[in-house]
């Protein structure tokens, strides 16, 4: 039985000894742990710990299909750009639906409108409409069980963003050429948004019968195909296409299966249209461990946000694999003269896709899905990468251990005058002069986390905004207040939350734990977000020790405290924003982007809990409700007094 | 009722209402380590809509709740169907109650049997003896490890019955300390044809209402036997109720065989998803056993001159080993530990339960997603995850053990050793 | 419970004893009668579905198409296809099967007699089918009724590995099962001659576990090679035939029924070179030089006919023909129908055990 219990009654000298000794280097140990974690990660930008990309799934047969594309679906898709131009001029700010309504049906296609609505959290109960369309090309032998789902955001001609209206007649023209095919074995969904991600978020919650989304009221849908077992988002720029890029990370950072990205590569490679992963103008793939690494890096930066990058982003929320493919206009001026062999690569490229996916017997189940890309061939899989965070996780919790050794074995000074008075007994109960209160650590606990669930709940809640909104105070400022109260607040909670030093060691070794755990499952979900936040944090809370001894160091505790500032959510946010807002704008003035940048953090806040409202993202919940806590919890900390003063106290 | 008691159900009782009113408190309510087939609300409520149209809910393989908590859901359903998160709320509440006053009774009467044997003690054990302030101090803590235990708020939040469960327990601790022979084998009568397993816990009780007999044997066998009276009479009632007797091969039956393989925390699902059909029945036998009576003579010789600590034991020991476990059964017996405040500085394995406790708890739901929804990771990485907790479970209850002997040990020993002596209790 | 065990016991100590007592000679006259072949019936199987499996359709279809343009009728070939290809909804060219990417041969013509499909195509309808223990109520459609004249052609392809044969997407046969099914059909003298062909990857690890005799067997590749496919149709979509069936299929299109091509050619199809496999071929079993018997032998339905005039007994003096002018005689003398006792034809010839 000693496996499960120590039947022995008293810790022997020897272990006393050992713990003497690692509680010495508890702090190089860890750290040693977490430089290992980082470097294991560094190493695999390396090609030799990289895996070649390959297909798992047999039934995709990539590619053996001949095309069948004609040139006069090539001419279709160049008419039908046309006509939409010349549609867009009386259609400046919504889709020109009686249009590609007419279109559609022309070609063949089951067309429904889809009518949703946005009950805007913030801003007094504002309403967005918003309106899909979509067709379904009906499998012509079957049943209709499955379904794919082939997108194209339409963004009206007075947007700001970059225009793709191209995507729309490609579209057509290709559903003009399916519908002419008897081979389908899935139906087919035509489908243009609107509203960017809004549009898609709504189609799906309809498709789904989703309904607990109160903000977003998904309306319903009139037709509906099968079950959908993958889904291709197409931002066409222009025809006249330089180069496809692929977007691939998704709500939460997830990711579609690998197979679908691999499946759309090898045929953009046959049909010699350039496509890569995050390509940039005129990049070169080179087997350069740097490269590697800022690739890795830029993967997953993108991946930690959360957010999608793309309307294919939603998609994987409901199982669905999804990814976008973006066709980037060629720069130079001058009109193209191979231009309709760029619309057949286009054509041929979804049409190989849609083959593929049709070939499909079951939802993509082999490869892998959780990766990092680190170019369009090669990826890094979940059993290379996880070490790292792995193993910045168990720092802390080895950390947390050595603590609880150490508090629990720390020979008293009284007790060392008995030992020598009588050196051959065992004491099996040392009589602590300090004893746990549970009930206080309990208390700081349960009070921190409250203040994050509070920091949830008044940033969104509708109550609150309205009242916001009543008060003529506009949203970002709103929220603004809100986070400032509860900065505020988290600040002066030490003031209400008084420890001692022997308590706030109990407490160290409760927030350690509750940080590592988070982290791993953090990283299981969502790698790069868990890698950011370990590489980030970790270090941090290895280093923070209780301040013992009897007097307290002003100077280290001033030092200490700015420290913690640091390290407080909203400081990382703005000194993330300003960093990146310093790369991309590396000409402006230093003092200009730090002041713009303030607008920029509540700007991504206000963002973030949209996100979360809307969509379920739950980066911005993760912060108020661990992230945040954990960071109270070191602050009150760092305010322990000393335990020397406090026995002081009491004997008084 | 004491103050600070007051102010931790008002708090926790208000944490239980904010987290049922928000986003979370509907997939709360459908995660498998919370609703298990035995006591899930849905299953609850589709019961008692067949019930209400006429429809016998025994006959499906969706109900397996026994007849009296179908009629007083029904009961509830129909006429406070709004209220029905703050009635689940309430009864929380009231179970916390009465764990501080069962709990208080309990202390007492250790104190009190302490008392008597304290002219036996060794010098120098004060500090593991019972203590007056102890009447008070751990009635409060059982309640507190009751209320804010995250695994009871969740068992709230996801309105099982469990939370009907614990509060018949709650009851039975108190009739136990106060006791009131009749009404604590009524309600171990009622939990057992929720539950079936709890019927072992007749052993401790006998024990209990044994202590001050003069024939204490007789004594023993009559409180069995009035048990079993009024086990079967409550189940005549309830054949009575529902005119049929379907509800024991559908609650009971359901228990035993584990018809549900349902992923869920414990060692069941798993084990019986690949089992071979000839060797079922076989395995099904000792995993029973092993749930029921393989450690209840064993422990009941070790532990007969303490019930309530017997109790304790055996309650964690059903909760860990029963074919549907759930948080919230867990969440009981964890708030019944903190009576043995006294033992605790014997317990040596705290920081590794706890971890484990907390990682995986926090891992389980993860890897649970990951295999459910994000279609990745399978049944092996979430059986794993719940094979370490409970693990860790059966950790924390050795080192219970191990620890109430070694205080026996040093109470009666001293708590101070020549080094040449070697102590050992294998 | 318990007295089936004792009886198990019992069964396990006597069953030696019986199976020494059944070990008897055949009688001569018997086996004389059976030593020559009189007909041919052909076992082809296609174990795996999924359209991407189409291949194995293709190839199981070809080679129905050649035995039975070779004179082996339709009641006489069981032919056994997982997935029904030709109807797929992926199927460009809907209703027909191809073996070639130039679509000259719809192996999916007109008169395909599909005997076991879809999921009826299991391991244990496999092994029923063979050693002829097919639950009662089986199509005569669906039974393997062959005699000890009888010289069977089995091809099976699908996905293997080594030792095993992939069926469906959910069970395998072994080679142990495969060899114990085939020495059963011997036993029972379900079989004249035996020609075992398969394509499928480590092919030659389903005929090595044989031991029963006159098997001759053929593999498209060794154990540890994998079988390939032929070519791509890409106007299907997929890889439509696999290279061994196809290159016998090439050699099998050149053969008439009057043809005097012999097995030894056919073993030769498919070298190297072009299969890339190597073909594994076992005829230590097979008493006879492949290289002198007839290919029709197995793929055809050829008899020698003699045209005579005379009249020539060619049936035992069997009691038999007896026991019918008994009847004939009864019916003559006016007996009433309802006095007449029906005799059934024995199932054994038992008779000629005296």
């Amino acid at each position: 039985m000693g496996l499960l219990s120590d039947p022995s009654l008293s810790a022997s000298d020897k272990k006393l000894k050992y713990i003497n000794l690692i509680s010495k280097y508890a702090n190089g140990f860890c750290f040693l742990l977490y430089l290992v974690g980082f470097l294991w990660f560094c190493a695999l930008s390396f090609p030799q710990l990289q895996s070649n990309t390959y297909f798992s799934e047999n039934a995709l047969l990539p590619g053996l299909v001949l095309s069948e594309i004609k040139m006069d679906t090539v001419n279709m898709a160049r008419t039908l750009l046309t006509e939409l131009e010349h549609e867009r001029e009386t259609h400046k700010s919504a889709i020109p639906y009686p249009w590609m309504q007419a279109k559609m049906k022309q070609i063949g296609l089951e067309t429904y409108v889809h009518n949703f609505t946005l009950n805007y959290p913030f801003g007094g109960g504002k309403t967005f409409q918003g309106k899909n369309i979509y067709g379904i090309l009906r499998a012509p032998r079957i049943g209709s069980t499955e379904s794919i789902v082939l997108s194209v955001p339409y963004r009206p001609p007075n947007t700001a963003h970059t225009s793709i209206t191209s995507g729309v007649p490609l579209l057509l023209a290709f559903a003009d050429f399916a519908r002419r095919q008897k081979y389908w074995s899935k139906d087919i969904i035509f489908l243009v948004t609107d509203q960017e991600q809004l549009g898609m978020q709504a189609f799906l919650e309809a498709y789904h019968g989703d309904d607990e989304n109160n903000i977003l009221d998904s309306g319903t849908l009139y037709g509906k195909a099968g079950n959908i077992i993958a889904a291709i988002n197409f931002e066409i720029q222009d025809f006249d296409v330089e180069f496809n890029n692929l977007k691939i990370e998704g709500l939460n950072g997830q990711l579609p299966n690998l197979d679908l990205h691999n499946l759309v590569v090898k045929l953009s490679h046959k049909f010699v249209l350039p496509i890569g992963y995050k390509m940039k103008m005129g990049s070169h793939h080179r087997e350069d461990a740097v490269e590697n690494f800022f690739n890795l890096l830029s993967m997953m930066w993108t991946q930690s946000s959360g957010i999608p990058n793309g309307n294919h982003g939603l998609f994987h929320k409901y199982g669905i694999e999804a990814l976008t493919i973006e066709s980037v206009k060629r720069e130079s001026s001058g009109r193209n003269q191979n231009i309709h062999q760029k619309i057949m690569a286009l054509l041929k490229i979804i049409e190989g896709i849609s083959r593929s996916l049709n070939n499909l017997l079951e939802r993509f189940h082999q490869s892998f899905f959780f990766y990092v890309i680190v170019s369009s061939d090669r990826f890094i899989s979940i059993g290379d990468y996880m070490p790292s965070c792995g193993l910045m996780a168990a720092s802390l919790f080895v950390k947390s251990l050595l603590i609880w050794l150490m508090a629990n074995n720390k020979p008293d000074e009284e007790e060392a005058n008995e030992k020598k008075s009588d050196d051959d007994k065992i004491v099996i109960i040392r009589k602590s002069s300090m004893r746990i209160e549970v009930l206080r650590i309990g208390t700081v606990i349960l009070c921190s986390h409250l203040v994050g669930v509070a920091a949830l709940v008044i940033t969104t809640n509708k109550i609150i905004h309205d009242y916001l909104f009543s008060m003529n105070i506009p949203t970002q400022t709103g929220i603004f207040y809100l986070v400032s109260i509860i900065l505020a607040f988290s600040i002066l909670l030490p003031k209400f939350l008084k420890l001692n030093a022997f308590d706030a060691q109990f407490l160290n070794i409760a927030v350690l734990i509750e940080l590592g755990t988070a982290f791993l499952s953090v990283s299981m979900l969502n790698f790069s977000l868990g890698f950011f936040l370990c590489v980030l944090i970790t270090p941090f809370a290895i280093f923070i020790n209780i301040q013992e001894g009897t007097k307290r160091n002003l100077f280290k505790f001033l030092i200490r405290s700015l420290l913690h500032l640091l390290i407080h959510p909203i400081t990382v946010i703005y000194g993330v924003i300003c960093m990146l807002s310093y790369i991309a704008f590396s000409e402006m003035n230093f003092n200009y982007i730090m002041d713009k940048s303030i607008s920029a953090t509540v700007d991504g806040i206000t963002y973030a809990v949209v996100d979360s409202l809307i969509y379920g993202n739950w980066l911005f919940d993760l912060t108020c409700l661990i992230l945040l806590p954990c960071w109270i919890i070191f602050w009150i900390m760092n305010f322990s007094k000393p335990v020397e003063k406090i026995s002081k106290q009491k004997a008084e | 009722m004491n103050k600070r008691l007051l102010y931790s159900l008002v708090l926790s009782g208000a944490i239980r209402y904010f987290i049922s009113i928000s986003k979370y408190s509907k997939s709360i309510e459908n995660h498998v380590e919370v609703s298990t087939p035995l006591n899930s609300f849905k299953r609850l409520k589709e019961g008692v809509f067949l019930y209400n149209n006429g429809i016998d809910p025994y006959i499906g393989d969706i109900f397996h709740e026994n007849p009296f908590i179908l009629i007083t859901a029904s009961f509830l359903l129909n006429n406070f169907a709004d209220f029905i998160s703050l009635i689940f709320i309430f009864v929380d509440l009231v179970t916390a109650v009465f764990i501080f006053y069962g709990t208080k009774g309990i202390s007492k009467k250790n104190f009190k049997k302490q008392q008597l044997e304290v002219s036996t003690y060794a010098e120098g054990t004060e500090e593991i003896q019972f203590n007056e302030s102890d009447i008070n101090n751990v009635p409060f803590y059982c309640a507190l490890a009751y209320l804010f235990n995250p695994y009871s708020i969740l068992n709230c939040v996801g309105q099982t019955t469990t939370v009907w469960s614990n509060l018949i327990l709650s009851l039975m601790v108190y009739a136990l300390s106060k006791e009131l022979k009749l009404l604590c084998l009524i309600l171990l009568a009622l939990e057992t044809q929720r539950n079936f397993y709890p019927f072992i816990l007749i052993v401790p009780i006998a024990l209990a209402f044994s202590e001050n007999s003069k024939s204490k044997n007789i004594n023993r066998l009559m409180t069995i036997l009035l048990f079993a009276g009024i086990f079967g009479g409550l189940n005549y009632l309830a054949f009575i109720q529902m005119s049929s007797w379907k509800f024991i091969d559908s609650t009971y039956g359901f228990i035993i065989h584990c018809r549900d393989l349902t992923p869920n925390i414990g060692l069941f699902w798993y084990f019986f998803t690949e089992m071979f059909d000839h060797f079922r029945q076989l395995f099904l036998y000792t995993f029973q056993l092993n749930t029921t009576i393989l450690y209840l003579f064993p422990l009941t010789l070790t532990f007969k001159e303490s019930p309530e600590f017997l109790l304790t034991i055996l309650l964690s020991l059903i909760t860990i080993f029963s074919s549907y476990p759930c948080i919230g059964a867990i969440a009981f017996y964890m708030s019944l530990i903190p009576l043995w405040k006294r033992v605790s500085p014997f317990m040596s394995h705290n920081f590794i339960v706890m971890t484990t406790f907390l990682v995986t708890s926090i891992l389980g739901p993860t890897v649970y997603h990951l295999w459910m929804y994000a279609n990745s990771a399978n049944a092996n990485f979430y059986f794993g995850v719940t094979l370490v907790f409970s693990t860790s479970q059966i950790f924390l209850l050795t080192d219970l053990c191990f620890a109430y002997l070694k205080r026996k040990f040093c109470l009666s020993h001293g708590v101070s050793f020549d080094k040449t002596m070697k102590l050992s209790l294998e | 419970m318990d007295i089936k065990l004792i009886l198990q016991v019992i069964l396990f100590f006597v069953y030696p004893l019986t199976c020494l007592c059944n070990d008897i000679e055949l009688p001569t006259k018997y086996v004389e009668n059976s030593a020559g072949h009189t007909n041919n019936w052909a076992v082809l199987v296609d174990t795996s579905r999924f359209w991407f499996n189409y291949r194995h359709v293709a190839n199981v279809l070809s080679i129905y198409r050649s035995v039975k343009r070779l004179g082996i009728p339709d009641s006489q070939i069981i032919l056994m296809i997982a997935e029904d290809m030709a109807c797929n909804p992926r199927n460009p060219r809907p209703a027909t099967v191809f073996n070639n990417v130039n679509q000259n041969i719809n192996v999916y013509g007109d008169d395909v007699e599909v005997d076991y499909r879809g999921y009826e195509v299991t391991v244990e309808n496999f092994v029923r089918l063979l050693t002829g223990r097919v639950q009662n109520g089986t199509a005569r459609s669906k039974k393997l009724l062959t005699d000890p004249g009888s010289n069977v052609l089995i091809y099976l392809t699908g996905h293997g590995g080594e030792g095993f044969l992939k069926f469906q997407d959910s069970e395998e046969i072994t080679s142990q099962e495969l060899a114990d099914a085939i020495e059963q059909m011997w036993q029972k003298q379900r079989y004249h001659e035996l020609f075992f062909m398969i394509d499928t990857c480590q092919a030659a690890s389903m005929y090595e576990k044989f031991y029963s005799p006159n098997i001759l067997a053929v593999a498209s590749s060794l154990v540890g090679e994998d079988s390939l496919s032929h070519h791509v149709d890409p106007a299907i979509g997929v890889y439509i035939i696999d290279r061994y069936t196809y290159y016998a299929l090439e050699f099998l299109e050149k053969v008439q029924p009057n043809s005097k091509s012999t097995m030894g050619e056919f073993l030769t199809v498919c070298p190297k070179r072009v299969c890339i496999s190597t073909v594994g071929i076992r005829r230590d079993l097979y008493p006879k030089d492949p290289n002198s018997v007839p290919i029709t032998n197995f793929f055809g339905s050829v008899r020698p006919i003699e045209i005579t005039s005379q009249v020539v007994n060619v049936s035992l003096p069997l009691i038999m023909e007896e026991t019918e002018s008994d009847v004939v005689v009864k019916l003559q003398k006016g007996f009433t129908y309802s006095d007449l006792k029906i005799k059934f034809n024995e199932q054994f010839p038992t008779n000629l055990f005296k």
